[in-house]
């Protein structure tokens, strides 16, 4: 069933004859894509949807009424048998005016031309269908006419969330029927109708089934859910995955920090051993409440955050990075921190424990290093806490945190527990050593991350300054130890801060500033993986293709050993193969709103995520942690 | 290493390397301007044929109608330059005339042939194609204005 606007026949014509004229090289400067509001629809209520035309710089596309030239960009539907759609609904167009007198309305950038669609009540169908053959003429000192087939395939779905693309829409709805200031064209302006929407008096003409009536927005699906049941039961999620987060591969390398220090409060009386775990935990507690309220003011601020989301921030990275660096040197003997009571035997400091800050500073730690990954069940409890209000999202970061701490504090108070543990002796000495070439490799991790976030010239900007920290480091070893008088050493400690400090003016904005190397944009490599975006879904679901979408990040552990060791892995291949399903990435190692919408309409903030799309039916969303069999039952349909 | 050495000299004076490219054989067309004369690949008997393929709904062809206007009025009349329009929006001779005299356009007008555009491989309009015996001398792509023809054109023009 095709609908076209009657006005907009000779428009057609006009574009049948320059598709034909102008050879079908196809338009470099404009993509088009076909988005809706919703993730899915409702049969008997209004669907929203629009094409989307994004265009390179410089260029422009037309309004309803071009001006004194151009050609309106046009789009015939094809929709299912019963499914009605309304006529294009036109934002404000801006003008712009040519130095030979010409004024044309259009849109330069991104523009999006608007229709609700009516899928009637009796709708049977699993999935709609929705294709239009969108025309369009793209000018810049040269106008060349474009074309594209564009479609959509969405799913039945109660409730229905809201897609990525729904901000987009909430931004345009105020300006839908609004026409230029000092326009005298034949365009008549809108007039409000339900929920602010406005569209012009010939439009409600048109219009094949009335009213218009802008669908209501629905509310995500995790903030629906905010029962105090539906709550407990978060709690109990996220404490199980804080525990779980434990065994994590990016909790590894700190893992050698604390089987150090448990190994030393073996030493000590049970109260002692108590008091260092509980600091322990007071650390991972303070941590998660200090990220709980810097992701509260992020969100009142407007900004898109999930799970993990500093490891996007590439002056975070290098704090990290200088952290690990600083461990490390402490665990070769570089340089010790300095503790009261003068014991200058290395062996005595290593079984004297980490006194209590260092236990809150290793709280600290942990936490910052634990949140690149998302443990099972962590997942919808996340994503819960990231869709709901302040006091459900503190409580979550807190269950997260007893959860993690919960091990290392049960071991501190069962009395029998750590007699399993080794005698303490020589062997710790090489033991912390060798903890510190694990904090190393960290360090390389680290680098290697900001390398893809600022290129290999913010890279050496930033291993300088990590040699000076490491200089400095040196030097306090050599020169603070506790023999000096306190003076001595307050003023070397106050130097050496000023030196660091100085260095970091001075370099960290050269090395934060460089560029990111190419490779970081995903492309389609030779695994076949390709990069991931909604309009791709949408295509590949419309050719009845079944898709897997790979949601990652280069910071994310979890998500490089799924990768390696699931995804990389020969039958898991063969099986996408065989079953001809396309193989999409969704790159979070920056900051992108779309892949953070796309998490959070599947109500998870973070990543990894993994999600199949068989040919027929629903998405599957698979846990955080995959194994080639869990893939191999998606596929199948388990 | 001679073509290499003058296509860096001509991209060093500024020149369009399409200019610099060996000139292409143009496809065979023939059109009748709004006022019957015959115009094909041959171009004029005198000079260069400047063929401008436009259409009213291109707001940049649009805008370079006194460029071409004025082209005209300085190389016509010395047989230097002949600028012949065509309008591909619909082929209709009443258009064209229309168009002709709404934009006040003041060289010769074909109305359009939809082939010609298929023939050149146009892609986007402004584009125009100085021709001189059967060969294409140059590709201009996009809005000029008269000095920009002018230094576009001016080794055709000597």
């Amino acid at each position: 069933m095709r609908h076209r606007s009657p006005a907009l026949a000779l428009l057609a014509a006009a574009f049948a004859t320059l598709a034909g004229a102008l050879s079908a090289a196809g338009d470099p400067n404009v993509k088009a894509s076909l988005v809706a509001e919703t993730h899915g629809f409702q049969p008997g209520k209004d669907l929203v949807v629009a094409l989307r035309l994004e265009q390179d710089a410089g260029w422009h596309t037309y309004w309803q009424d071009p001006g004194d030239a151009g050609l309106a960009t046009d789009v015939a539907w094809t929709l299912p048998k019963g499914v009605k759609v309304g006529p294009l609904l036109w934002p404000k167009p801006q003008v712009f005016k040519d130095p030979g007198g010409l004024v044309g309305y259009g849109y330069e950038g991104h523009s999006m031309v608007v229709a609700v669609i009516h899928v009637p009540d009796n709708y049977r169908g699993d999935e709609l269908s929705i294709k239009a053959q969108a025309n369009w003429l793209a000018c810049k000192d040269v106008c060349i006419p474009g074309n594209a087939g564009v479609s959509l395939v969405l799913a039945r779905l109660d409730p229905n969330p809201p897609s990525a693309s729904a901000p987009r829409f909430a931004a345009i709805w105020p300006s839908l029927g609004q026409i230029p200031d000092g326009y005298k064209g034949s365009v008549k302006p809108g007039k409000p109708l339900h929920h602010g929407l406005r569209v012009s008096d010939s439009q409600l003409d048109n219009f094949e089934q009335a009213p218009i009536q802008r669908p209501d927005t629905p509310a995500p699906p995790a903030a629906t859910a905010a029962t105090e049941s539906g709550l407990a039961w978060m709690l109990l999620l996220a404490f199980a995955g804080g525990l779980l987060l434990n065994l994590m591969p990016c909790v590894l390398p700190v893992l050698s920090l604390k089987a150090l220090s448990l190994v030393a409060s073996s030493q000590q009386s049970r109260g002692r051993a108590l008091a260092l775990a509980g600091a322990y935990a007071a650390g991972v507690l303070l941590s998660f409440w200090t990220l709980a309220v810097l992701v509260l003011a992020l969100k009142q601020g407007g900004a898109a955050v999930g799970w993990g989301f500093q490891f996007q921030q590439p002056a975070f990275v290098l704090g990290m990075a200088g952290l690990m660096l600083a461990f490390s040197l402490n665990l070769f003997g570089v340089f010790e921190v300095w503790l009261p009571g003068g014991a200058t035997n290395t062996l005595s400091q290593v079984g004297r424990a980490p006194g209590l800050p260092g236990a809150v500073g290793q709280g600290l730690v942990m936490t910052l290093l634990a949140t690149p990954c998302t443990a099972p069940f962590l997942g919808p409890a996340l994503g819960f806490a990231f869709a709901s209000g302040p006091l459900q999202l503190v409580l979550v970061f807190t269950a997260v945190a007893v959860g993690l701490a919960f091990p290392y504090v049960l071991l501190a108070a069962i009395p029998g527990a750590k007699s399993w543990l080794p005698k303490p002796g020589n062997w710790m000495l090489r033991f912390k050593e060798a903890m510190g070439f694990l904090l190393m490799a960290t360090l390389v991790w680290l680098l290697w991350l900001l390398g893809k976030q600022v290129g290999v010239d913010g890279q050496a900007w930033a291993l300088a300054w990590l040699l000076l920290l490491a200089l400095a480091c040196w030097v306090w070893g050599r020169f603070g130890g506790p023999e000096r008088v306190f003076a001595a050493r307050s003023a070397l400690a106050t130097l050496l801060f000023a030196v660091l400090f100085a260095g970091g003016v001075w370099m960290w904005p050269q090395a934060l500033s460089g560029q990111a190397p190419d490779g970081a944009v995903v492309r389609a490599d030779a695994a076949g993986w390709e990069p991931w975006s909604e309009a791709r879904v949408a295509e590949l679901r419309a050719a009845g293709t079944p898709v897997f979408v790979d949601f990652g990040a280069d910071w994310c552990w979890t998500c490089k050993v799924n990768e390696r060791g699931t995804l990389a892995n020969g039958t898991v291949l063969k099986a996408f193969n065989d079953l001809g399903v396309a193989k999409l990435k969704a790159d979070w190692t920056h900051s992108d709103p779309t892949i953070t919408a796309a998490l959070r309409a599947q109500g998870r903030s973070g990543v990894p995520m993994y999600v199949f799309y068989p040919a027929h039916g629903e998405a599957h969303v698979l846990p955080e942690l995959i194994t080639p069999g869990i893939v191999m039952d998606a596929l199948a349909g388990k | 290493m001679k073509r290499f050495g003058l296509l860096m000299l001509l991209s060093c004076l500024g020149l369009p390397l399409s200019a610099a490219d060996a000139p292409k054989a143009a496809p065979v067309f023939s059109v009748k301007d709004l006022s019957g004369t015959a115009w094909t690949q041959a171009g004029p008997a005198k000079g260069v044929l400047l063929l401008d393929l436009w259409a009213t709904w291109c707001p940049p062809c649009l805008a370079e109608i006194p460029s071409l206007n004025a082209l005209q009025a300085k190389y016509g009349p010395s047989q230097k330059m002949a600028v012949l329009g065509v309008c591909i929006d619909k082929g209709t001779v009443d258009l064209a005339k229309a168009a002709a005299a709404k934009y006040k356009i003041a060289y010769a007008v074909a109305p359009g042939d939809d082939k010609l555009p298929k023939l050149f491989g146009v892609s986007g309009i402004p584009t125009a194609y100085v021709l001189k015996d059967g060969k294409i001398l140059a590709t201009l792509v996009g809005k000029h204005s008269l000095a920009g023809f002018e230094s576009d054109l001016a080794p055709f023009l000597k």
